[in-house]
Order: C-alpha cells, then structure tokens, then sequence
C-alpha cells in the first residue's frame, strides 16, 4: 500500500512537473509547423498529436519490460502524425505542401538523411527524411514525408532529444517502415 | 371596545411533512435523470457531432456512471477479493466516472458531410479547454479522441466514434495509475505497439481498443 501511495505521488509528481517544461514544443529547435492537409472525400484522414504527458504515460506502460524504449518515449516532446489519403481532389495541393516542407527544412539547415525515390518513373513513392542535429550525437528532431502516387501521404515530426541509434528503434516501435529501413541499412 | 385582530398564524409543518415526504422521490428522480444523461462534455460533443452530420439521431442508450456508483461497485468487489475478479477490480479502480452514449442513424436519415465533424468538434471543444490527441476518418467512420488541453494527466477523455450509421460518444475519468496498471494487466508482457495509437506504415487505431486493424 505503501509503496503504492510512492509510486503513484511519484507518478503525479513527474508528470505534472514535465508537463509545464514541455508544455510549448513549438519553440524547440526539432519542432515543424506542419501546417493543415486537405483531406478527401471517402479517402483515409489521420491527425496525430501526442503531447509530453501522454507520452510520459506511455513510457511508464513499458517502463517495466522494455526500460530502453520507455527512456526513449520519455525524450520525445512530441509526437504528431499526418496521414492524408489522396485522390485527383487532393493529390496536387498535398504534394505542393509537403514539397514546401521539404524545401523549408533545407533552407532551415535540417539535413536530409534519406531520400528514396521508386517505381519505373521515379515517382510512386518518394520518401524524404529530415533530422535536425543537436549536438554531435543526438537530435532534436525527426521529419518523415512520404508521398506514394496513388495512395497516401504520410507527415510525421517527432519532436524530443533522441540519440541517433535510438532512430531505428522509434521506426521500430511506431512502426515507420522508412525509419525501420534505416536499421537494414546500418547492419548490411 | 373591539378586540384587535391577530393576523392568522400559517401552519407549517404541513409544507414540512411535504418536503420529507417529497425529498426522497426527488432525489430519486435526480439520481435517475443522472443516470440516463449524458455528462455536460459528453453532452456538447454529441450535439456537435450531430449537428455536422446534418442528419437525425435515435437514441439508443445513453449512461451515466458517477464516482459514488463506482466506489459502491468498488467497495462490493473489495468484500469477495479473487483471482476471478482481478481484471473487474483493476478497472473499477481504474475509471472514476463514465458517460457513455449511443446512437442510431434514423433510417430515413442520411449522413450529409463526414468533412465536417473533425473540424467541427474540434473548435468547439477547444473552446471548452480540450484538445484532439487522435483524429482518424475514412470512409465509412471517424474517430476522435480529446485530452483536457492544460494537462493530459488529470485522467479525463472525451471520445466520439461514428462508424457507419452508428454514433458513440464516451466521456470518463480514470486514475492514470490504475489504469496503467490495468493495461498492463491486460496486454500482458512485452509488445507495447499495441496500446500506442499509431502505427503508421499500416495505419491502425489501437488505443482505447476503439480501432481495428487494418
């Protein structure tokens, strides 16, 4: 009961405090305003935006069998996804806005780690990953865009202090095939 | 010589032995009327989500569970404590009150704009201090998922789920502690994929158990 009563101050306590220090992410460096996506009419839709808070309870979910992932979980500040499923209503607006993303984060010095063009034309999937460098060995920041032809568009910014070998893992565990790619190639 | 008239003295106890009377039957009445309406922020986005819809609505239940019920509930399991029972503990511990609302497309009714309902429940949500942590909308459903906007951690959540010609509103608070508790009781040991909302190479909505893999 005790250790209950510790636990769950503890909990609170931790929560509460982190809350307010990482209540305005919009001012860290890894931060992307990603602005709005058009969406489609019957076509797939997803907005994502996982604040500090529930990320933290997050990693106190895992904390117990996997310390690793819930100490990654625990660095992240933010964690906002976009999917938009695209069809001719669509299409070209979204395309336009995420490649003036991409040309943003170039000009504001983020350096382009990955950047996969596929099919016949070079142009069915097109990934581009973004991160913002803070310090020789961590990152502030992750942008992932993805563009398949005729399917969807995937957004995603992940705002915290990860390590760099900690990226293969965050593909890994939220499942961002291009991220997950990243750990292939590290090991072949 | 006249005799001064007093003024006739109003009898009381009648409206008292009235109002003992009446007492319970109107706290009965309350507690019942509590029962069967939805919370006030459950309420709001019902309405919110109806009205973007543009469509009409049958009732097809609707529940309010305070924290009194819940603390008898939680006291009557305390007294028969089992193995059996230790899942149903967890969550009577775990959630303080809960709205839960659902309702049926009438059949001579149509949905009008699905476009509409994210937007539309998020401003006025936002107004009321809340913020949409998850949005997912295809073509038949739409999910919505609201946190309070100053601290996510207070245990409350706003839910609104429509899928095909059904609505669903939930509104709870829960012990952030129990229910971590609770989830790691019911998930068992390792994969965590499941409880986060997202995966995004094969989007799935996972949280809440609300979403289906796709």
């Amino acid at each position: 009961m005790k250790n209950h009563l510790v636990r769950s101050c503890l909990l609170f306590t931790g929560l509460a405090l982190a809350t307010p220090v990482f209540a305005d992410v919009t001012h860290d460096d890894g931060y992307v305003d990603l602005g709005k996506f058009t969406a489609a009419a019957g076509r797939e839709f997803v907005e994502i935006n996982l604040k500090p808070a529930l990320l933290k309870i997050a990693a106190t979910i895992v904390a117990y069998e996997e310390p690793e992932a819930a100490e990654l979980l625990r660095n992240l500040k933010l964690v906002r996804v976009n999917v938009v499923g695209l069809d001719d209503t669509n299409r070209s607006a979204t395309v336009a806005h995420i490649t003036k993303i991409r040309a943003e984060l170039e000009k504001q010095g983020w350096e382009k780690i990955i950047t996969v063009l596929e099919g016949a034309d070079a142009s069915e999937n097109d990934v581009a990953i973004f991160m913002k460098p803070d310090g020789d060995d961590s990152i502030a920041g992750l942008v992932v865009t993805v563009i398949e032809k005729d399917g969807e568009a995937v957004v995603v910014n992940i705002v915290g202090n990860i390590r760099a070998e900690q990226i293969a893992k965050l593909g890994d565990k939220f499942d961002i095939k291009p991220l997950r790619k990243l750990k292939v190639a590290a090991e072949s | 010589m006249e005799t001064p008239i007093t003024p006739k003295r109003r009898r009381r106890w009648p409206w008292i032995v009235l109002a003992i009377l009446l007492t319970p039957f109107v706290l009965v009445g309350g507690a019942v009327l509590n029962y069967l309406t939805l919370d006030h922020e459950a309420s709001v986005l019902r309405h919110q989500v109806m009205r973007a819809t543009e469509a009409k609505w049958d009732t097809t239940v609707q529940f309010s569970v305070g924290r009194p019920t819940f603390a008898v509930l939680r006291s009557c399991f305390a007294a028969f404590p089992s193995k059996d029972t230790l899942e149903a503990r967890q969550a009577l511990r775990a959630v303080r009150s809960a709205s839960v609302g659902v309702y049926q497309l009438q059949t001579d009714s149509t949905i009008q704009s699905r476009i509409d309902i994210m937007h539309s429940a998020d401003v006025v949500m936002r107004r009321r201090g809340w913020e949409r942590a998850v949005g997912v909308r295809d073509s038949s459903s739409t999910v919505m998922i609201f946190f309070p906007q100053k601290s996510a951690t207070d245990g409350r959540v706003c839910v609104a789920v429509v899928d095909g010609t059904q609505l669903v509103v939930v509104s709870a608070k829960f012990d952030p502690t129990a229910m971590v508790d609770l989830i790691k009781l019911h998930q068992g040991q390792g994969d965590w994929r499941g409880m986060l909302p997202v995966s995004i190479s094969k989007i799935r909505l996972a949280y809440c158990g609300l979403g289906r893999p796709r």
